[in-house]
């Protein structure tokens, strides 16, 4: 299989729930069912902190702030069965020199844990929080829980302080998964009610936008394309119907951002019409748990109960091709979460780094596979195409 | 125009939880040894006596078993679901209960039947009919007396009038700004939050029992109109508070909930008010019995002694109608505002002003009142009105954290920047003297037993537009002022000196199944 496990980490001994690579830094979290979340280093693979003894229960998710405009901090987000959300920043005085810079690797793995602050703790879901995700300018936090609603909070500068701007109680059923598109103030949830629903600000109040209706179970998991045009949107969704599905944005109308005549002439509601583009090869049996756009290759990478890891690639717009495949990535294990992150440590074998032909189109020298799963490990991935 | 009442249609803001977790207490007896549940031959549940070769039973007895049921003092007692479980509010106050109960008092003639009808309700009828409050009134008259023969019919003005005039002394109590003189004992926290909102009532209480001590004591214009019309009726009538039923109507299926408080019913079990149905329940009801609103007639005589003739001898009958100033969920904080820059006036014989501070969003607006003094105006009183649940779930976080959203003291290495000044108003519920809560986004006006937007083509209305329209109707009645003394005068001289049983109520943590064991309850067929 042209699909190859670059790197394991044992990192814990109960499962993984969720993985995510920091937008901007080499920086991995991880949210497990042992109540603590751990940050790990993507240069070296080693971890550099363990941010515990706050939830007492499981964290399901993890989200990395943006690092936007003038906002220099590291905050993470955590989302907890207890049916809180986390707020995390790294003291900025003590971290690990070497996970700011490239390529430094402390041979002797005995890195300084980084200093980590808990400063707030949302309260306000009624159970398991099951996702948390920061919006593309890192104005908004969005949670939902198995209390059925989405939450969408705004922090203040220094990330203490939350408002919750909306409740959320469209959905029928458990929420599992929110994610905002990369670059309009667009959220999409997925249910246990088999749907997926959009949601984007009215006048001053968050609406249901749109709904999505076309898998026949639990929706696990969505994930927009990142490299859409201007006013463009498509997303990825898997289910437990054991299928991956591309929709996209056929049209839109009360067109926010307008701001010049008040809502109350504005008779039309916001909503946009979204359709089924494809269904990807089908190749899992089994619940599909998580699926990942890369923004670097517009590739998708999905997982589920079946332990079967399969990448998929669009030959033309709508029609897509399963480019690479393995079974049991984590063994006899379920996969839980898979994501896309940029290559930051080189694996080229030494002595042969100035050999390679370096060709910077190829987003597969660039770009890796983080998978994680029930048997409490991190896998790194790469996509080896031979053409 | 269709306003078919469903469990869907309830769109009380704070929606209710999972499923019911009220455990159902079984009545076993261990005598007949161990028993199986099975299904005979019609269907019905049956338990049977299984023989496990010990006991000497030869027979096996089957024991019909009944439907477990939960009824609406068990979902008051439960913490399952924010509010209670809908089938049962609509199954134990309904406007088809009415219809049963007036059919039985047709055995029982001496039975009295009173109705208090909602300002906002009328707002609500006179928009879906798009006639003026004046029309509806005309028909409510024909609707209660005539057809369903009803010997008594008020508006809710009296008793919320005497809510208003009781909560602003609490406040100005709590604020001292007036001396305790014979006025209710209450004792709570500042800021003073409106507690006459029913579902923001059973949500403090079942999940959010930290902010108990701020409520308001005061009860709701709804249930002091139902001790008031309960016992002016039986003193003018001869009969016992049992053979009167009140049947009030209400923009809100909670009020359903706060009418089956214990708080609200007498030892002997005489509720202050039997019966609430919504506006939207009005409407269904006249189409179970094949009749049409907008088709009953007006009555002549309304606004000439028919309203009149339909109140109790000594009920204020044209305040009873009169809407009050202020918001359209009664006025609670414009009232409480407007005695404190009276006090103030007084004190200091300086003029005041109320400064309307938009918030975050038009649920969110907060007032300042200030004293003129000269060219200065100097802020005297702060309150806020807070409707909708995403605004109560900051004021309930703030008020839990004294301002922080939680975490740990922060290093000076991330001293906060002072944040540019803004125009709008951030929730900073410390520094009110007064917050108007309601858990539905608009407030009472739209609440969830109100009638829908018309959604036939044609005449489709946006859901804000529609909101709009019926706050219009609401604006257009006629208002009066609420004299304080003179409201506190008339209450006592109607009640007597025990004045604290008519207007204050008190509210207890519900302590949830949760709780007692530390984990969260999981359901049979729960999935994450």
């Amino acid at each position: 299989m042209p699909i190859k496990q670059v790197h394991s980490i044992p990192a814990h001994v109960d499962r993984i729930w969720n993985l995510a690579p920091h937008p901007t830094l080499p920086l991995l979290a991880t949210a497990t069912s042992d109540k603590s979340a751990q940050i790990y280093s993507l240069n070296t693979y080693f971890p550099v902190a363990q941010l515990d003894g706050n939830h007492k229960r499981s964290i399901r998710s993890v989200s990395w702030k943006p690092k936007t405009g003038s906002n220099s901090e590291v905050v993470l987000a955590t989302a907890s069965f207890d049916g809180t959300v986390g707020i995390w920043i790294r003291d900025n005085d003590r971290f690990a020199q070497d996970v700011g810079s490239t390529g430094v690797i402390d041979d002797n793995g005995s890195i300084g844990l980084e200093e980590w602050e808990f400063v707030a703790s949302l309260e306000g879901h009624e159970n398991e929080v099951k996702c948390v995700d920061w919006s593309c300018e890192g104005t908004y936090l969005a949670s939902c829980s198995r209390d059925k609603s989405v939450w969408i909070w705004e922090a203040d500068e220094s990330n203490e302080e939350f408002e919750c701007l909306a409740v959320l109680q469209d959905h029928t059923q458990d929420v599992k998964h929110v994610a905002w598109h990369p670059n309009e103030e667009l959220l999409a949830s997925a249910s246990y009610d088999d749907t997926i629903r959009l949601w984007r600000e009215d006048d001053d109040d968050w609406v249901c936008s749109g709904e999505i209706i076309g898998h026949r179970s639990t929706v696990w998991c969505i994930d927009f394309d990142k490299r859409t045009g201007e006013g463009e949107a498509r997303l990825v969704s898997c289910s437990a119907d054991e299928t991956v599905r591309v929709w996209s944005r056929q049209s839109m109308t009360g067109k926010v951002g307008s701001r010049d005549f008040p809502s109350t002439f504005r008779s039309d509601p916001v909503s946009e019409n979204w359709q089924q583009e494809a269904i990807l090869p089908q190749r899992h049996s089994g619940p599909i748990y998580a699926v990942s756009w890369s923004g670097l290759s517009g590739r998708i990478v999905s997982v589920g109960a079946d332990g079967l890891l399969v990448v998929y690639h669009e030959v033309k717009k709508g029609e897509w091709l399963v480019i690479a495949e393995e079974e049991d990535a984590h063994s006899v294990f379920e996969i839980n979460t898979a994501v896309w992150s940029k290559k930051w440590k080189s694996t080229a074998p030494h002595g042969q780094e100035g050999n390679a032909e370096k060709d910077e189109t190829n987003p597969d020298n660039e770009e890796i596979i983080i998978t994680g799963g029930d048997d409490g490990n991190i896998n790194i991935w790469e996509v080896t195409i031979q053409k | 125009m269709s306003a078919i009442l469903s469990a869907q249609d309830l769109n009380d803001f704070i929606g209710p939880g999972l499923a019911c977790i009220n455990p159902v207490v079984v009545n076993r007896s261990d005598t007949n040894g161990p028993t199986e549940i099975q299904i005979d031959s019609s269907g019905n549940p049956v338990e049977v006596s299984v023989d496990d070769g010990l006991s000497n039973t030869t027979t096996t007895a089957a024991t019909q078993l009944t439907p477990a049921q939960i009824n609406l003092s068990d979902c008051l007692a439960c913490s399952g679901c924010i509010t209670s479980a809908e089938s049962v509010l609509v199954s134990l106050q309904s406007h088809t209960e009415l219809l049963s109960v007036l059919r039985q008092s047709r055995k029982d003639p001496k039975q009295v039947f009173v109705a208090s009808i909602s300002h906002q309700s009328r707002a609500s009828l006179s928009a879906a009919f798009n006639i003026s409050v004046d029309a509806v009134d005309a028909k409510l008259v024909t609707l209660f007396r005539d057809i369903l023969g009803f010997q008594y019919l008020v508006g809710t003005g009296v008793g919320r009038q005497v809510s208003l005039a009781y909560s602003a002394q609490e406040v100005l109590l709590k604020s001292g700004k007036v001396e305790e003189s014979n006025g209710p004992s209450v004792m709570h926290k500042r800021p003073v939050l409106a507690s006459i909102c029913p579902g923001w009532i059973c949500y403090v209480e079942k999940t959010h029992p930290h902010v108990l001590p701020y409520l308001s004591a005061i009860k709701s214009p709804q249930q002091i109109t139902g001790s008031l019309l309960k016992r002016l009726i039986r003193d003018e009538r001869g009969v016992s508070a049992d053979e009167i039923y009140h049947v009030s109507v209400m923009p809100c299926f909670d009020k359903k909930l706060e009418a089956s408080r214990p708080d609200f019913a007498t030892g002997d079990g005489v509720r202050d008010v039997d019966c609430v149905i919504t506006t939207k329940e009005v409407v269904q009801l006249l189409l179970d019995e094949n009749m049409d609103f907008m088709n009953i007639s007006e009555a002549k005589d309304a606004r000439t002694g028919g309203l009149q003739a339909m109140a109790p001898k000594l009920w204020p009958v044209e305040k009873s109608w009169e809407s009050s100033d202020g918001s359209s969920s009664g006025g609670y904080l414009w009232h409480v505002l407007a005695a404190l820059g009276g006090e103030i006036t007084k004190s200091e014989s300086k003029p005041t002003d109320l400064k309307v501070v938009p918030g975050k969003n038009s649920d969110m607006v907060e007032y300042h009142l200030v004293a003129i003094d000269g060219d200065k105006e100097v802020v005297v009183g702060k309150a806020a009105q807070v409707y909708g649940f995403r605004n109560i779930q900051n004021l309930v976080r703030k008020l839990k954290t004294g301002g922080k959203t939680g975490g740990r003291t922060v290093q000076s290495a991330r001293a906060k920047k002072s944040s540019a000044a803004t125009s709008t108003a951030t929730l900073t519920p410390t520094e009110y003297d007064y917050i108007e809560v309601m858990a539905c986004p608009g407030g009472c006006i739209n609440g969830g037993g109100q009638i829908g937007a018309p959604t036939t083509d044609g005449d489709a209305v946006g859901l804000k537009e529609w909101r709009d329209m019926v706050e219009t109707k609401y604006r257009g009645m006629r208002s009066s002022a609420v004299d304080r003394y003179a409201v506190q005068d008339w209450a006592e001289t109607i009640w007597g000196s025990d004045i604290d049983s008519l207007v204050t109520t008190s509210y207890r943590a519900v302590e949830g199944f949760d709780a007692k064991d530390g984990v969260p309850a999981v359901l049979v067929g729960d999935k994450w």
